[in-house]
């Protein structure tokens, strides 16, 4: 647990190196979700249910460097590409373990410098609400329950690497159904059914839909928790299966 | 043009040579960009217009849009990485030898695998182009030019956006906001928009002029013909300031590498 901690703080201080930059793409996300705020209020009009929408899209664009954008697979390819993969392998922990650390340092970075200063620029400029207070930690858990989901997606992605080196099609495949399936730019209830009764079905929505409805308080506490449980065990363990099976197809790059 | 075929054949015979990882690089990049469409139809379908505008116009808009977009990471994606050029000091090479250097730091590689961007585009373009009706019947003579114009637009605007990495270094982040995200926000009618962000897709990152004001007129909703003329205006006028700045950069250029 301690080697954790310290991968996890080592983790947060490297991103910590590029603060500037990362607040100079603040503005780009800044402005995506702008491009979705006017598209819905064009649609709904500036009615309650279109700063409905307006809060339930920023509080997703917010938490979209927690649940979506996760280092391409883990830091994983990288480290196959370059070969370091094998100092890993040295370590007195597994792969899986010393990721889940690493990115937790990177989230919870992304978390202070990236999307509380979206949150914050949400809240004052473009008319999002604040969660009732009996929503925040509820949100909150959700939202850490949904980084894991997220985590687990990515390090599929980061397993994927060992096996075929190449990640750019299957990391393009992660995004299209993150974008489609997790309900991050559209609230479940404009999904056509047939696609919403899907959503439902796969673990994307459970990364984001759910943790925003909670903050709206449209989504029962004890279901999320209870769906969002079912999928960190189904993922997690699926994640100790393919960490297992991966790593005999493992090839050292370089000298 | 020699130098382009030669660069255009070593890249697609080393990208196909493994036939697994080039076939699922199409896919995804298909399905990545293609999910933009999905949001956009589910929308449209729930509400039928944004302000006026059907899905099968924003189908148009939006494969005229990202046919050039896509077009340009195939055939440019060295601009999109051009900040690595610049912080490794490999960009001292494309300075002595006697080709064209914007030529070379475009073409470092043709990315065929970007290939299902185009193809997304083009699916999305020919099922709006078949549903729509304009308003004038040369709306099809001009359209091939609409197209052309968005590919020499993406690329003007990504040859801009590049210069910046000479006095930025890093510039990554400057392109996510200067093209990608006006890129995302062309998709749609201008009008969603504040005046001052319309201003900015007009004037500063001119996308609007390939896609929304050309469309206004075709679709019928505007009477304004010379409206015809802004996606020629806009590259008219881009294309000098892009190159001067291409060429103040290179003055600007100094080594980082050993």
């Amino acid at each position: 647990m301690i080697s954790g901690l310290a991968l996890a703080k080592a983790s947060f201080a490297r991103d910590r190196a590029y603060l500037l930059n990362h607040l100079i793409n603040n503005i780009g996300s800044i402005i995506f979700g702008y491009i979705n705020v006017r598209i819905w209020l064009s649609v709904l009009g500036s009615t309650p249910e279109g700063y409905s929408a307006v809060t339930y899209l920023m509080v997703n664009q917010a938490g979209l460097w927690l649940v979506m954008f996760i280092p391409r697979g883990c830091y994983i390819p990288n480290k196959v590409r370059e070969g370091t993969i094998a100092f890993e392998r040295l370590r007195p922990y597994g792969l899986l373990y010393g990721s889940f650390f690493e990115i937790a340092g990177h989230l919870s970075y992304n978390f202070l410098f990236r999307s509380i200063p979206i949150f914050l620029f949400s809240i004052l400029f473009m008319g999002v609400s604040l969660p009732a207070s009996s929503q925040i930690l509820p949100y909150l858990i959700t939202l850490l329950n949904g980084m894991i989901i997220a985590f687990f997606l990515n390090y599929y992605v980061g397993l994927w690497s060992i096996r075929f080196i190449s990640i750019n099609g299957v990391q393009m495949i992660y995004y299209f159904a993150t974008a489609l399936f997790s309900g991050a730019f559209i609230h479940m209830q404009y999904y056509p059914e047939a696609i919403r009764k899907l959503s439902m079905a796969l673990p994307f929505a459970y990364s984001t839909y759910v943790p925003a409805a909670v903050y709206q308080g449209t989504y029962p506490l004890a279901d999320a928790l209870l769906h969002q449980g079912v999928w960190i065990l189904v993922l997690g363990s699926l994640a100790v299966f393919l960490t297992k099976k991966s790593l005999k197809y493992l090839v050292i790059q370089g000298g | 043009m020699r130098l382009f075929k030669i660069l255009f054949i070593a890249s697609l015979k080393s990208q196909t040579q493994y036939a697994f990882d080039f076939v699922v690089n199409v896919i995804g990049n298909f399905l990545g960009v293609f999910a933009d469409f999905l949001i956009i139809a589910m929308i449209l379908i729930r509400f039928q217009n944004i302000q006026g505008w059907t899905l099968i116009e924003i189908a148009v808009i939006y494969s005229i849009i990202e046919f050039g977009f896509g077009v340009y990471r195939v055939i440019g994606d060295g601009l999109n990485n051009f900040e690595t050029l610049i912080l490794s000091g490999r960009f001292d090479t494309l300075l002595i030898r006697p080709a064209s250097v914007l030529g070379q730091a475009m073409l470092q590689t043709v990315d065929f695998k970007k290939i299902g961007l185009v193809l997304q585009a083009t699916l999305v373009g020919v099922w709006g182009l078949s549903q729509i009706e304009f308003a004038h019947s040369y709306a099809w003579a001009y359209l091939p030019t609409l197209y052309l114009a968005s590919i020499v637009m993406n690329l003007l605007i990504s040859i801009l956006l590049a210069s910046t990495a000479f006095w930025t270094g890093k510039n990554e982040d400057i392109v996510i906001l200067g093209h990608y995200a006006t890129r995302t926000a062309a998709q749609y009618p201008a009008t969603i928009y504040h005046k001052f962000f319309q201003s900015v897709m007009t004037f500063v990152i001119p996308f609007f002029t390939i896609t929304y004001y050309p469309l206004l007129f075709l679709t019928g909703k505007s009477q304004h013909s010379l409206y015809l003329l802004a996606p020629w205006l806009g590259i008219a006028i881009l294309a000098p300031i892009t190159m001067g700045v291409w060429k103040l950069g290179i003055k600007r250029y100094s080594s980082t590498g050993t």
